[in-house]
C-alpha cells in the first residue's frame, strides 16, 4: 500500500468521523460503560493480589512472647527454636520491631513520639520446611514441638489461616474477573458488530460510490477498522478513568479499608493499564473487521 | 482504448435470457449510443462492460483487460481506467461538489492539492466553478449530472460508459451533457452512451447499437441532424448553460 493510499485512509477515517460525531460519543459511551465493569473487577483483584504479598510475610507459626522477656532470652530462644530441624527458618521481632512496622504499614510517624513500645508485644514467626497453610496440621505441629510449654512463650497461633482465606477470595474473584472480562468482551463486539452494520447501512451509498470508482476492498475497509478500534481505545481509556475517579474520589471507603486492613488500595499498575486497553482495541478491530466482511460479502 | 464483446449473454432467471449473443467492436475515440426500449437489456450490458456484473457466456475485452478474468481484487484497478455516469448518479448528496468529484482520486492516494486541483478545473470546465463547496444535496438536477459526468472524468479513463445521462433532463440540457461528453474523444476517450431519446444521436457523428430483446437488432452510423424545433447551434449554444 503506497503512502498516498495509507494518507487517504486516514483522511476518510477522520473525516467520517467527524461526519458522525454524535454516534461516535454513544458508541464510546456505551463501551466504557462495559468496560467499567471490567476494569473494576481487574482493580479489586489486582488489590487483593497486592494485600496477599503484603500479609504473606508472616511465617507459618507466630509465637507472642511473654512481656518482660529480655533480649537475651529472647535471642536464646529464637537459637534453640531455628536448631530444630522441622523448622526452616525463623525471624525475632521486638516490640521495637513490631512499632516500626505498625508505623511503616500506617504510612505515618505519629507514633514515634511519647509511645512505649512495651505495649506491643515481641513475636517469634516460624517457618517450617514442608510449608503447609493447613491451620489442623499447622496445630498438630505446635503441639508436637511443645512450643506453648516453653517459659517465655505466652500464646502460639498459626499465621497463615486469614491468608488462606483470602486467597480463596481472591481465586473467587479471580474466576469471576475472567467470567466478567469474557462477558463484557462478548458485549463489547455485540456493540461494535452491530454499529459497524449500523454505520455500514447509513454509509452504503458511499461504499457503492467508493466500490464503482476503483477504490479497493482494503481502502474501504480500512477506515472502519481504525474508527472502531479508536472507539474501543477511548472507550477503555474512558472506563478506567472512571474506575481510577471512583477509587481516588471516595475517601471513606479507603479510610476504612487503611484502618481494618492496613492497606491502602492502590490503581492498576502502567502495565495492566496498557494491557487493558491494548485488549479492548484489538476486540473493537476484529468486531469492526468481521461486521464490515460480512457487509461487504453479502454485498458481492 | 478498444472495446471488443463477443457473443456476450446474460440471465438473472433461468429461461429468461436479458443479453443473448452480443457482440460489439468500439474502436478508440469513438462515440457510440446504446439505444432501445426499457428491458432491452442496455444496462446490463453496460454493467458488464463496467465490471459490475460478471461474463456469463462470452467474453469482453477491454484495453488490456479480459473482463471474465477480473476478480475482486483486480476490478477496482480495472475501474481506474474506465469512468461510469450512472443513471442514478450516485452522489453522495450531503458532500460538496468537489469532495464528490475527488473520490475517484481519494481511492487511488493523490495528494489534496492534486485532488484540488484537478477537480477545480474539470467542475469550471462542466461550469460549476461557483459550486465548489455547495453540497450536492442543494444542486439542481443538472448540476448534479454535471458534477456525475466530472467524477467520471477526474481520473482520466480511456473508456467512459454514461447509462441514460440525460433522461429527466430538458433537450437543452441534455445536447450539452452529450457536447461535454463528446469532447472527451479529443483524448482518445472511447464513449458508449445508452439512450432513449433518438433525437441526440444527430448530434454527432456516432456509431449506433439498437437492442431489442437482449439482442442487436439494429447497427448503423448515424447522420447529423437537428432536434425537432430547434437548430443544432441553439442546443450547442444552450449547452454552456445547462
Amino acid at each position: 500500500m503506497s503512502f498516498g493510499v495509507l494518507r487517504s485512509i486516514l483522511r476518510q477515517t477522520l473525516l467520517g468521523m467527524a461526519r458522525r460525531f454524535t454516534t461516535q460519543w454513544v458508541v464510546i459511551a456505551c463501551v466504557a460503560a462495559m468496560q467499567s465493569i471490567f476494569a473494576a473487577t481487574l482493580l479489586l483483584t489486582f488489590n487483593l493480589d497486592l494485600l496477599s504479598d503484603q500479609w504473606e510475610r508472616g511465617g507459618d507459626l507466630l509465637v507472642f512472647i511473654k512481656p518482660g522477656t529480655t533480649q537475651t532470652e529472647y535471642e536464646q530462644l529464637s537459637a534453640m527454636i531455628q536448631t530444630w530441624e522441622e523448622v526452616e527458618n525463623s525471624s525475632l521481632k521486638t516490640p521495637r520491631d513490631a512499632l516500626k512496622e505498625l508505623q511503616k504499614s500506617l504510612d505515618t510517624d505519629f507514633l514515634e513520639t511519647g509511645f512505649d513500645d512495651s505495649v506491643l508485644p515481641a513475636t517469634l514467626e516460624i517457618e517450617f520446611s514442608a510449608s503447609t497453610t493447613d491451620e489442623e496440621q499447622l496445630e498438630i505441629r505446635a503441639k508436637l514441638l511443645q512450643i506453648s510449654e516453653i517459659d517465655e512463650v505466652e500464646a502460639v497461633t498459626e499465621g497463615r489461616g486469614l491468608l488462606a482465606r483470602l486467597y480463596e477470595l481472591r481465586e473467587l474473584i479471580a474466576v469471576w474477573r475472567w467470567i466478567i472480562g469474557a462477558w463484557v468482551g462478548l458485549s463489547v463486539m455485540f456493540v461494535f458488530s452491530q454499529f459497524v452494520k449500523l454505520n455500514l447501512h447509513q454509509r452504503r451509498r458511499e461504499v457503492e460510490v467508493l466500490s464503482s470508482v476503483g477504490a479497493t476492498k482494503t481502502f474501504i475497509l480500512a477506515p472502519l477498522l481504525i474508527e472502531g478500534a479508536l472507539q474501543a481505545m477511548l472507550g477503555s481509556l474512558s472506563a478506567l478513568w472512571i474506575v481510577e475517579s471512583v477509587l481516588s474520589n471516595q475517601r471513606v471507603g479507603s479510610e476504612m479499608i487503611s484502618d481494618l486492613l492496613l492497606f491502602t488500595p492502590s490503581p492498576l499498575s502502567l502495565r495492566l493499564s496498557v494491557t487493558f486497553i491494548l485488549f479492548s482495541t484489538l476486540l473493537g478491530t476484529i468486531a469492526s473487521w468481521r461486521a464490515a466482511s460480512l457487509f461487504l460479502k453479502g454485498r458481492e | 482504448m478498444r472495446v471488443q464483446a463477443f457473443h456476450l449473454g446474460h440471465t438473472y432467471l433461468p429461461e429468461h435470457p436479458v443479453l443473448h449473443d452480443i457482440s460489439l467492436d468500439l474502436s478508440p475515440g469513438s462515440l457510440n449510443y446504446l439505444i432501445g426500449p426499457s428491458g432491452s437489456g442496455k444496462s446490463t450490458l453496460m454493467k458488464i462492460l463496467f465490471g459490475d456484473e460478471p461474463i456469463q457466456t462470452g467474453q469482453a475485452l477491454v484495453g488490456g483487460w479480459s473482463l471474465a478474468h477480473l476478480t475482486d481484487k483486480t476490478r477496482p484497478y480495472y475501474r481506474r481506467e474506465v469512468g461510469f455516469v450512472y443513471q442514478d448518479l450516485r452522489l453522495l448528496p450531503a458532500w460538496t461538489a468537489e469532495e464528490n468529484v475527488c473520490l475517484p482520486l481519494e481511492a487511488i492516494g493523490r495528494s489534496r492539492r492534486a485532488q484540488r486541483s484537478r477537480a477545480h478545473e474539470l467542475l469550471h470546465q462542466v461550469g460549476l466553478g461557483h459550486h465548489l463547496r455547495t453540497p450536492v444535496a442543494q444542486l439542481s438536477g443538472g448540476e448534479r449530472q454535471r458534477v456525475a459526468i466530472a467524477r467520471a472524468l477526474v481520473h482520466n479513463p480511456r473508456f467512459l460508459l454514461a447509462d441514460e445521462p440525460t433522461a429527466n433532463l430538458d433537450p437543452a440540457l441534455s445536447d450539452g451533457v452529450i457536447e461535454l461528453l463528446n469532447e472527451q474523444r479529443q483524448r482518445g476517450v472511447t464513449l458508449l452512451i445508452s439512450t432513449h431519446d433518438h433525437q441526440l444521436i444527430k448530434l454527432f457523428r456516432s456509431q449506433v447499437y439498437e437492442m431489442r430483446r437482449g439482442i442487436i437488432s439494429r447497427h448503423f452510423t448515424s447522420q447529423l441532424g437537428h432536434r425537432e424545433g430547434e437548430s443544432l447551434s441553439q442546443g450547442a449554444g444552450e449547452s454552456s448553460h445547462v
